[in-house]
C-alpha cells in the first residue's frame, strides 16, 4: 500500500495531463445544434455523476472487505472514498443544475436523476459525519460501513421510487431525452476521454485522502502511546 | 441561438476549483503529517527504542 | 426466543408508562408539529384534504425520531447494554425485542394522532381512517427497523441526536414517498393496493430482514 501511494504522484500528472488534453478536446467539438456551447457542461456534468455512482460501489466494497477481513487498509480506503464520492456528487449537482437553467429554464427540477444524487450527496455527508462522531476507529469504522452497505441497498430503492413519483404520479415536464441527452458523432470521443481521465482523477484523488488518513491515523497512536508511557 | 458560454466558464471553475482544491488540500495535508511523522519517529529513536 | 423477544419488549413499554415518558413527549410533540403546520400553512379544509398524507407522514417521521434517540437511552446510561448482549440470546432476538418495544409505543401514538388530525384540520374523512392506520402501520414497522439500527449505530457517537436525522432521512425517503402516494390513492378512490402499498412493503420486508443482521455485526466484540 505504501509504495502505492508513493506512485500517487506521478498518477496525479498523468491525470493533469489527460485532463488537459480533453479540455483541448472539449473546446474544439462543434456546437450542438440544439443546445450551443451549454452541451459543453456535459463533459464535467456526466463523468462527474458516473464517478459519484462509481465510488459509492468501491466505497460498498471497501466496507464489505473491511467488516469481513477486519482490514485497516480497506477502512481507510473507505473513509476516503466516502470524501471522493461526496466532491463528485457536489460537482454534480452544481453542474446539472447551471446546465438545467438555460435548457430548462430552471434552476432545480425535482427530475428523478437529480433527485437521486441529491439523496447521494447527503448519504455521502452523512457516511462522513457518522465517521467524524466516534473517538474510536474500530467503532467508527464498523458503524460506518454498516451504514454504508445499507445505504448501497437503499439506493436503488430510492433511485426507482423517485422515477415511478416523478413518473406515475404527475406527467413529466421535460421530456426524457432532455434529461439524459444521448451524445452521438464527433460529441462522443471527447466524453470517453473525459471519463478515462476522470476514473484516473478519482483514484488519485482517493489515494490522495488515503494517504493523509494513513498518516494521521499513526501519528495518533504514536501519540497515544508517548501519552501512556510519560 | 443565446451564447451560454457564462454558464460553462462557471461549470468548469467550479470542477476545477472543487477537484484541484481537494488535490491540492489533501495533497499539503499528507506532507505536513509526514513531516511530523520523520520528526515524531527521530524524537522518539533518541529516547527509548519502543517496537514501532 | 419469541417468549425472550416479547419480554424484551414488554419491558421496554412498561417501564417507559412508569418513569421514562416517552409516549407522553412523542404524543405532545406530534401535536406541537401539527400546531406548527397550521401555523405555517393556514390550509383551507379543501386544501387540508390533500395535504393530509403529507402531514401524517412528516408528523410521524419527526416523532419516530424522537422516539428513537431514546431508545438505547437507559441502556447507555446505566451500561446495561453489556448485560442485554451477555444474555444467552441471538443479537437479533435482542434487536427484535427493542424494536418491538419502540414499534409499540410509535403505533400508540399514531392511533391517537390520525383522528387528532383529522379533527384540527377539519377534514371529514372518518370513513378512510381504519385504511389510513393501517398505512401508517405498514409503514412504521419498516422505519422503526431501520431507525432502531441507527439508533444503535450513533449511541455511543457524539451528537447523536443531529447524526440520527441526518442518516435516516435520506434512507427513508422512498418509504415517504410511497407511504404519501398510497394515502394520496385511498383518499381519492378508496382503494388500498397498487405499485405504492408494494413498494412499501419491500421496503419493510428489506429492513426487517437486514437489520437484525447489521444489529449483529455493530454489536460484535
Amino acid at each position: 500500500m505504501n509504495r502505492l501511494l508513493a506512485w500517487n504522484r506521478w498518477l496525479g500528472w498523468g491525470t493533469l495531463l489527460l485532463l488537459s488534453a480533453c479540455l483541448w478536446m472539449v473546446f474544439h467539438v462543434p456546437m450542438d445544434y440544439q443546445q450551443g456551447n451549454a452541451v459543453r457542461i456535459l463533459y464535467v456534468h456526466v463523468p462527474s455523476a458516473k464517478m459519484a455512482l462509481f465510488v459509492y460501489l468501491i466505497l460498498t466494497l471497501f466496507s464489505i472487505w473491511y467488516l469481513w477481513k477486519k482490514s485497516e487498509t480497506a477502512d481507510i480506503l473507505a473513509e476516503a472514498a466516502a470524501y471522493v464520492g461526496a466532491a463528485f456528487a457536489l460537482v454534480t449537482l452544481v453542474s446539472g443544475s447551471l446546465w438545467g437553467k438555460p435548457m430548462w429554464g430552471t434552476w432545480w427540477a425535482w427530475d428523478a436523476r437529480l433527485t437521486s444524487m441529491l439523496v447521494l450527496l447527503i448519504l455521502y455527508v452523512g457516511i462522513i459525519a457518522l465517521r467524524n462522531a466516534f473517538d474510536d476507529t474500530v467503532k467508527g469504522g464498523r458503524a460506518t460501513a454498516i451504514l454504508a452497505i445499507f445505504g448501497a441497498v437503499d439506493l436503488p430503492i430510492i433511485h426507482f421510487s423517485v422515477v415511478w413519483w416523478r413518473t406515475l404520479h404527475q406527467p413529466p415536464s421535460f421530456n426524457q431525452s432532455a434529461s439524459g441527452p444521448t451524445i452521438t458523432g464527433p460529441l462522443l470521443p471527447p466524453l470517453i476521454w473525459m471519463s478515462v481521465a476522470f476514473v484516473l482523477l478519482g483514484m488519485f484523488l482517493l489515494l490522495l485522502k488515503a494517504r493523509e488518513i494513513q498518516q494521521r491515523r499513526t501519528l495518533d497512536a504514536m501519540e497515544l502511546e508517548r501519552a501512556s508511557h510519560a | 441561438m443565446p451564447d451560454y458560454s457564462v454558464y460553462v466558464m462557471v461549470v468548469y471553475l467550479f470542477a476545477a476549483l472543487v477537484y484541484g482544491g481537494l488535490a491540492w488540500v489533501w495533497g499539503r495535508a499528507g506532507r505536513t503529517l509526514a513531516l511530523r511523522l520523520t520528526q515524531m519517529q527521530d524524537r522518539e529513536g533518541d529516547n527509548h527504542s519502543v517496537g514501532r | 426466543m419469541l417468549k425472550a423477544i416479547y419480554r424484551l419488549a414488554w419491558k421496554d413499554v412498561i417501564a417507559d408508562f412508569r418513569h421514562r415518558s416517552t409516549f407522553s413527549s412523542m404524543l405532545f410533540f406530534a401535536i406541537a408539529v401539527l400546531l406548527v403546520f397550521q401555523a405555517a400553512f393556514e390550509p383551507d379544509p379543501q386544501e387540508a384534504q390533500r395535504l393530509v398524507p403529507g402531514l401524517l407522514w412528516s408528523t410521524v417521521l419527526f416523532t419516530t425520531i424522537l422516539g428513537l434517540g431514546r431508545v438505547f437511552q437507559a441502556e447507555e446510561e446505566n451500561g446495561a447494554l453489556e448485560g442485554l448482549l451477555l444474555a444467552p440470546l441471538p443479537r437479533g432476538a435482542i434487536f427484535f425485542g427493542k424494536w418491538l418495544g419502540n414499534l409499540v409505543l410509535s403505533l400508540l401514538v399514531m392511533t391517537m394522532l390520525v383522528p387528532l388530525t383529522l379533527v384540527l384540520f377539519n377534514v371529514t374523512i372518518w370513513g378512510h381512517v381504519p385504511m389510513l392506520l393501517l398505512l401508517l402501520f405498514l409503514g412504521t414497522m419498516g422505519l422503526t427497523a431501520l431507525g432502531v439500527l441507527l439508533a444503535a449505530m450513533t449511541q455511543t457517537a457524539r451528537s447523536r441526536e443531529t447524526l440520527l436525522a441526518l442518516l435516516l432521512l435520506p434512507l427513508v425517503a422512498p418509504l415517504l414517498i410511497a407511504g404519501v402516494q398510497s394515502m394520496n390513492s385511498v383518499i381519492a378512490s378508496g382503494s388500498l393496493t397498487g405499485p405504492w402499498l408494494n413498494l412499501l412493503l419491500i421496503f419493510d420486508v428489506v429492513y426487517l430482514a437486514l437489520a437484525p443482521w447489521g444489529f449483529g455485526w455493530l454489536m460484535e466484540e
